[in-house]
C-alpha cells in the first residue's frame, strides 16, 4: 500500500486504483455499520477517497501513520460528518428489504444493519465509534487508539461508558 | 460481568456476524476512479496555474527585453537599408 502511494506521487495514475480494491470492502462494511445504509456507506467511502486523493497529491499525507489507518481516519470522519448532517436515519424496514440492489447482502444483513444503527445510535459519537470498532469490527484498542487520534486508555474509557450507557438505557425501558 | 453486560456482548456479537458479508456493489471501485478523474483535471490545471504565476515576472521581463530589442534592431535596420545601394543624384 505505501508504494502504491510512491508511485502515485511519481505519477502512475492506476496506483490509487489499486489502493481502492485493497481498502474499500473493509471501508464500505464499517461504513454501512454505522450509517445503517451500504448505499449511504458507499457514498461516504468514495468522497472520502476524493478526499484522501486530493490530499496525496497535495502532499498532505504526512506518513506519521500507515495508508491504511491514515485512510480509515478519513472514512470515519467523513461517515461521522454525514450522520451528524443527516440525523437519524429515516427509512423503514420495508423500504430496506426493497431496495433495487442489495450490494451483495442479504435483506437479514440490511435488517441487521439498521438495528445496528438504531441502537448505537443512542450514543455520544466518540462511544459509539469505539463500541463499534472494538466489538464488531474486532479491532484491538492500539489500533482504535492509532485512528481515533486518542490514548488507549481513552478508548478504554469510551467502551466503559459505552456499554455503561447502553445498560443504562435498557433498564430504562 | 453480569448478566445485562452480557446480553450486550452477545447482540453486537449477532449484528457483526449477520453483516459480516455487507460489500459494495461490484462497479464501485470503478465508480470511485471516476469522481477520482474528474477531481484530478482541475488539481493539474490548480497547479498548473500556481507553477506558471512563478513565471509571469520572468515573462512579462522577457517580454519587454523583446520588444527593446526588435525596435533597435529595427532601427539599425532602417540605417543600413538607408544607405544600402543610395544613389546619389545629380543636382
Amino acid at each position: 500500500m505505501e508504494d502504491a502511494v510512491e508511485d502515485l506521487l511519481r505519477g502512475d495514475t492506476t496506483a490509487f486504483q489499486r489502493i481502492v480494491d485493497a481498502t474499500s470492502a473493509r471501508f464500505v462494511r464499517v461504513g454501512a455499520r454505522m450509517l445503517g445504509s451500504i448505499a449511504d456507506a458507499e457514498d461516504v467511502v468514495q468522497e472520502a477517497y476524493v478526499k484522501a486523493y486530493r490530499s496525496l497529491l497535495a502532499g498532505q499525507f504526512d506518513r506519521r501513520s500507515k495508508v491504511e489507518t491514515w485512510l480509515f481516519r478519513i472514512v470515519l470522519n467523513t461517515a461521522i460528518d454525514a450522520k451528524r448532517k443527516r440525523g437519524p436515519a429515516k427509512v423503514d424496514s420495508d423500504t430496506l428489504v426493497d431496495l433495487g440492489w442489495d450490494g451483495n447482502a442479504s435483506a437479514e444483513a440490511r435488517l441487521a444493519l439498521k438495528e445496528l444503527s438504531d441502537w448505537l445510535g443512542e450514543l455520544p459519537e466518540d462511544q459509539r465509534t469505539a463500541l463499534l470498532l472494538k466489538a464488531v469490527e474486532g479491532m484491538s484498542s492500539a489500533e482504535i487508539a492509532e485512528v481515533m487520534e486518542c490514548t488507549e486508555g481513552a478508548v478504554e474509557q469510551r467502551l466503559v461508558r459505552a456499554r455503561a450507557t447502553l445498560r443504562e438505557r435498557r433498564n430504562q425501558r | 460481568m453480569n448478566h445485562r453486560e452480557t446480553d450486550i456482548d452477545e447482540r453486537l456479537a449477532r449484528l457483526a456476524d449477520a453483516t459480516r458479508n455487507v460489500a459494495p456493489r461490484p462497479d464501485f471501485t470503478a465508480r470511485v476512479m471516476l469522481a477520482v478523474q474528474a477531481e484530478r483535471e482541475p488539481i493539474f490545471v490548480g497547479l498548473l496555474a500556481r507553477a506558471a504565476r512563478r513565471f509571469v515576472p520572468v515573462a512579462a521581463l522577457a517580454a519587454a527585453v523583446a520588444v527593446v530589442w526588435a525596435v533597435r534592431t529595427d532601427d539599425s535596420l532602417d540605417e543600413v537599408l538607408a544607405t544600402y545601394d543610395a544613389t546619389e543624384l545629380p543636382w
